[in-house]
């Protein structure tokens, strides 16, 4: 089964300016404002962590911070759901993996 | 408009042997159980089987957390518990791999001690530890923990693989479910009958399995069935990386924690949401969770990094003296009940599993007498 692609609303934009961001060891781009689960998409990548049981991709789901399957963790500042944190410039983002550390 | 397409449609005219009220773990092993001994057995839900305080449940199969006199039900039911997966031919996420049972407070040690001894008599493989014991063995509990118990024999299953799993060969074995069929009647005497929304069923027996429902449906045979209602919460963290090996409980049963398969730790220990069977609520009351979670961290420090990913909050039928109800309603040679153990999950395996002897052959493999149904008969309300 196909799945759709991220597509962006014509003349949707948050912001000009831009920043940059690690994401599981590669630079991506954002908007200033962006949720990181929509910068992370709009670079192609859908996979925001995987799970413990079976090693299953998991991403995007229900995109307003209740179901936490977009859960990502940011250096220094621990697990945060991606649909409902603004990315920023310099922020190092991994796969959330549960640490009891931040 | 309902979940189930089947579920508008009148019923078809049938007898059954066995009539079971409530698909939970009680009324589901009792159908296994009737259906193994060739009987024709039809299970009657309100809502869709499984989905009260079977499936709402943190999955907990403690030994040490039980009453005395319920210990060595506990043993027989973890018999049925250790053999399941492989009877249902599916993954139930069972494991036994112990469980710590804490006191922070020496008059918590004192009760600790106290009922270990108890349980110890009873043949529950458990044992007092020194602090550092404990330090050497989980190092995730604080230090702030005054004393502990440890027994093998404690474990969990996961609710949500067991229930569908158990549907599943409760089916095979020839069993109907009616879900989403209330009750609205039964008809006791000579013409034994349940009235549903969707019609009328002749049963020649009937078992009433609805836990906190329980009370209801014997009063419309005349009996009275004391249960009040506990409506617990629990609440799920995100995945972590395993760390919790067992299962911890509380002196004063005050906690119940443990980390599952998927890394998630489940939290909780009888704290109360907001509900009543009338008004058929059952949320979270965020005062009392607060409690539950501090608590949680002066157990386990570690637990403040996590995020609370979600919490709930589901039914549980109490009788008075916390023991369940089993056997037949008093005035009664044909309606039978079995509900309402403390500790439901665990037991319910056992419960039901001799309410379906007891239907079929008139006896059951395990004393039953401290349950009877008509124990608080005379008892002013």
């Amino acid at each position: 089964m196909s799945q759709p692609s991220v597509r962006l609303i014509e003349g949707v934009r948050p912001s000009d300016e831009t920043v940059s961001f690690m994401f599981e060891g590669e630079k991506l781009t954002g908007w200033k404002g962006e949720a990181i689960a929509s910068a992370v998409m709009r670079a192609g990548l859908r996979t925001l962590r995987r799970t413990r049981i079976g090693d299953e991709p998991r991403g995007y789901y229900c995109g307003m911070g209740l179901c936490w399957e977009c859960a990502v963790h940011v250096e220094g500042q621990g697990v945060v759901r991606s649909c409902s944190e603004p990315v920023r410039e310099g922020l190092v983002i991994s796969f959330a993996d549960g640490r009891w550390d931040k | 408009m309902s979940a189930y397409p089947d579920s508008e449609r009148r019923l078809p005219s049938r007898a059954y042997d066995v009539a079971v009220i409530g698909g939970g773990i009680f009324g589901l092993f009792c159908a296994l159980t009737l259906a193994d001994a060739g009987k024709s057995v039809v299970v009657i839900d309100r809502g869709p089987v499984w989905s009260e305080a079977s499936a709402v449940n943190a999955g907990s199969l403690g030994v040490q957390n039980k009453l005395p006199a319920l210990v060595p039900y506990t043993l027989w039911s973890w018999e049925i518990w250790e053999t399941l997966a492989e009877r249902l031919g599916a993954d139930i996420g069972l494991r036994r791999d112990g469980g710590y049972k804490i006191a922070m407070t020496e008059a918590e040690a004192e009760r600790l001690d106290a009922v270990s001894m108890q349980q110890k008599a009873l043949g529950l493989d458990v044992r007092r530890l020194t602090q550092a014991d404990l330090r050497r063995t989980a190092p995730w509990i604080s230090s702030d923990c005054v004393a502990a118990t440890y027994s093998p024999q404690d474990g969990y299953a996961n609710p949500t693989l067991v229930g569908p799993a158990l549907r599943r060969a409760v089916e095979r074995s020839g069993v109907e479910i009616l879900d989403d069929t209330a009750v609205e009647e039964i008809r006791s005497g000579d013409r034994l009958g349940v009235v549903t929304r969707r019609g009328e069923i002749q049963a020649s027996k009937i078992a009433i399995t609805s836990g906190a429902w329980s009370g209801r449906l014997a009063a419309m045979v005349g009996v009275r069935l004391p249960i009040s209602l506990d409506v617990n919460m629990v609440s799920v963290t995100e995945s972590a990386r395993p760390t919790i090996e067992n299962i911890v409980t509380h002196a004063r049963g005050i906690l119940t924690l443990k980390q599952v398969a998927n890394g998630s730790c489940l939290i909780g220990g009888g704290w109360q949401g907001i509900g009543t069977l009338e008004n058929q609520r059952k949320e979270v009351s965020y005062d009392q969770l607060v409690h539950n979670l501090r608590l949680a961290l002066r157990v386990i420090p570690g637990l403040e990094r996590l995020n609370v990913v979600r919490s709930w909050a589901g039914y549980e039928g109490v009788t008075p003296d916390s023991l369940p109800y089993l056997g037949l309603l008093p005035g009664h040679r044909n309606i039978y009940c079995a509900a309402c153990a403390r500790g439901g999950f665990t037991l319910g395996p056992l419960m039901g599993q001799l309410l379906g002897e007891l239907i079929s052959h008139g006896e059951t493999s395990k004393p039953i007498d401290i349950f009877n149904p008509g124990r608080f008969a005379h008892v002013a309300a």
